[in-house]
């Protein structure tokens, strides 16, 4: 994305630049490297507090199939707003309830506020170092901070409210709105600014996200996974930007890519992730993270009646569903609404998705500098030059995904850390920095920037077309693999 | 787009006493609509029933990245035990009969 200080924006649209600032000057004062440094230690440091927290004979009870409960130390401090129904408060400390003589109704307290401050002193520490590193007033950062702190858990109890949970409307929409609100009434105040570091919390965000990118799950559903996920996906991908391009002829390319990505990949992750990559303006995710959110809710209550009505098994239809709809909590929804297989393989087939966003990430941002970002000048780029100009956050999203992946296929019982170091701790920090992101957003936005977008209807055009193509194809390979070469396996796979 | 443009951009939308009452309209609207309407819609005993169901499957509907579902702990075991005693069976076309 185009980065929101204007002295960032310049090397952004210079297609070379005279004079290059040394590597290692680029790591100290870039948040490119920054968010991989700042990812790096959060990852180092969750991944040791689980390791080191093992029981004595973990590795005894591995090895003799034992099912091990492991658990982070951190968990307690790293928290977000939770669901409530009628009272906001419940979202941050409820108190326990016993319920009725038999104990129906009863219901457990929580306190959030510990994790919340602890989120709130993790982030404003390591961004707040970043920021003076980089050269920037750490003082007037940690002013804004309290203020883009306070609207992020804000844009999270909004989204914990458990009706608006259920329509899957998740914390980005409400982030963005809570920012655009703000700006677009007021005005942002000048304190905020030195906060409002949309690419600094997106790339950070991402490094963490690379954590959970393991490769050993693209093999969870065999060769019918990978054929609805891996074959599939790209070619929807790469057809629907052409056709943005050649057939649409869309100005903005990256707005074409963002939005083929979100629609074919996995949704609002995946639009993060290409939007960083291509170097998108902010409005662009914005509008395709809305495009996407709208459509998922349709799709989500629209699928599950059309399968039944065409008489879709219910694997089919899982796999259908898991291949189409963008988002992942909305997958999970439409797949439940046929049944327990449905459900089982639609989640399966998302998550297989999800990990393609680490390769569309990198292939992306490869396409960009190479071909996109030079072709106006018509300069033809060298190998340094697509290094220079490669968005290195990148290589810390694929080292992550990387070395997690490798360390759940050598540690024993390496599932089971990487998972717990996840879930309990670094999955919570990654949606704070993305809530932190779109709060940034919002306050950087104006809704006629948003607006301009709807103009001739292209972007929604591109978003239809495209998902008609991946509802084809999707539903053509799961008939193929699941009813056809893999029936049999299937059948066993589903008892 | 940078920041300056971003800044020009949005303060020719923003006034002061008017934004101020903009901002109060929307965030009265929001109380209303998150305090009350949602509440009541919450209450419905059939959304009260798919939203237990949704919690008893663990599944977040709000869910961003497959990391988010707990359900997936157990479908991911299922299958890990699955390919322990099927090891072909997802790989070579009618290799489990």
């Amino acid at each position: 994305m185009t980065d929101s200080t204007p002295q960032e924006s310049q090397t952004t649209t210079e297609v070379t630049s005279p004079e290059r600032a040394s590597l290692w000057k680029e790591m100290r004062t870039r948040d490119d490297w920054w968010s991989i440094w700042i990812g790096g230690v959060l990852l180092a440091i969750a991944f040791l507090a689980v390791y080191l927290n093992l029981p004595r004979d973990f590795s005894e009870q591995i090895a003799a199939g034992d099912s091990v409960k492991v658990s982070s130390p951190l968990k307690k401090w790293i928290a977000k707003p939770g669901d409530w129904s009628s009272n906001p408060i419940d979202s941050i400390y409820r108190a326990a309830t016993p319920g009725d003589a038999d104990g129906r109704n009863a219901v457990e307290g929580r306190n959030l506020l510990p994790g919340l401050l602890g989120v709130f002193c993790i982030s404003l520490v390591v961004f707040g170092g970043g920021i003076a590193a980089m050269g920037h007033s750490p003082l007037k950062f940690a002013g804004g901070f309290v203020g883009v702190f306070l609207l992020a858990t804000l844009a999270y109890v909004l989204a914990g409210q458990e009706v608006v949970k259920h329509y899957n409307l998740e914390y980005a929409l409400w982030a963005l709105a809570v920012g655009l609100v703000v700006s677009n009434t007021i005005g942002t105040p000048e304190f905020l600014k030195p906060a409002v570091r949309t690419e600094f919390y997106i790339k950070t965000g991402l490094v963490l996200l690379g954590a959970g990118v393991l490769l050993s799950r693209l093999l969870a559903l065999g060769v019918p996974g990978i054929g609805v996920a891996w074959v599939v996906t790209p070619i929807v991908l790469i057809s629907t930007y052409v056709f943005g391009q050649k057939v649409l002829k869309m100005e903005s390319k990256s707005l074409n890519m963002v939005i083929s990505a979100d629609m074919s990949v996995c949704g609002v992750s995946a639009a993060i992730a290409t939007a960083a990559s291509c170097r998108a303006k902010k409005e662009e995710l914005s509008f395709a993270i809305g495009l996407s959110l709208s459509f998922t809710v349709i799709m989500m209550v629209v699928m599950p009646l059309l399968i039944r009505a065409m008489g879709i098994s219910e694997i089919l239809g899982g796999a259908w569903i898991g291949g189409t709809i963008d988002a992942t909590g909305a997958v999970g929804v439409a797949g439940s609404m046929l049944g327990e297989q449905a459900k089982d393989v639609a989640v399966t087939v998302k998550m297989i998705q999800n990990i393609l966003i680490g390769v569309t990430a990198f292939g992306v941002a490869t396409y960009w500098v190479t071909f996109v970002e030079t072709k106006d000048s018509g300069i033809r780029p060298d190998a340094w030059e697509i290094w220079y100009r490669f968005p290195k956050f990148v290589l810390g999203f694929v080292a992550a995904s990387a070395v997690f992946s490798t360390l759940c296929g050598v540690l024993p019982g390496g599932d089971e850390i990487v998972d717990a170091m996840v879930k309990q701790s670094t999955k919570t920090l990654q949606g704070w920095f993305f809530c932190l992101a779109f709060v940034s957003i919002g306050l950087e936005s104006n809704f006629r920037e948003l607006a301009k977008f709807l103009k001739g209807g292209k972007p929604l055009i591109l978003y239809v077309c495209g998902q008609s193509l991946n509802l084809i194809l999707t539903l053509a390979m799961a008939w193929l693999m699941f009813e056809v070469v893999f029936k049999d396996s299937v059948q066993n796979l589903v008892k | 787009m940078t920041s300056k443009q971003a800044d020009n951009s949005t303060q020719t939308t923003v006034g002061g006493n008017a934004g101020r009452r903009r901002l109060a309209a929307i965030v009265a609207a929001v109380a209303l609509l998150w305090l009350f309407v949602l509440p009541a819609i919450g209450q419905n005993p059939a959304m009260r029933a798919a939203i237990a169901e949704r919690e008893a499957q663990g599944i977040d509907s709000g869910a961003m990245f497959y990391t988010d579902l707990e359900l997936m702990d157990d479908v991911l075991a299922r299958l890990k035990q699955f390919h322990r005693e099927h090891p072909d069976a997802l790989w070579v076309p009618g290799s489990s009969r």
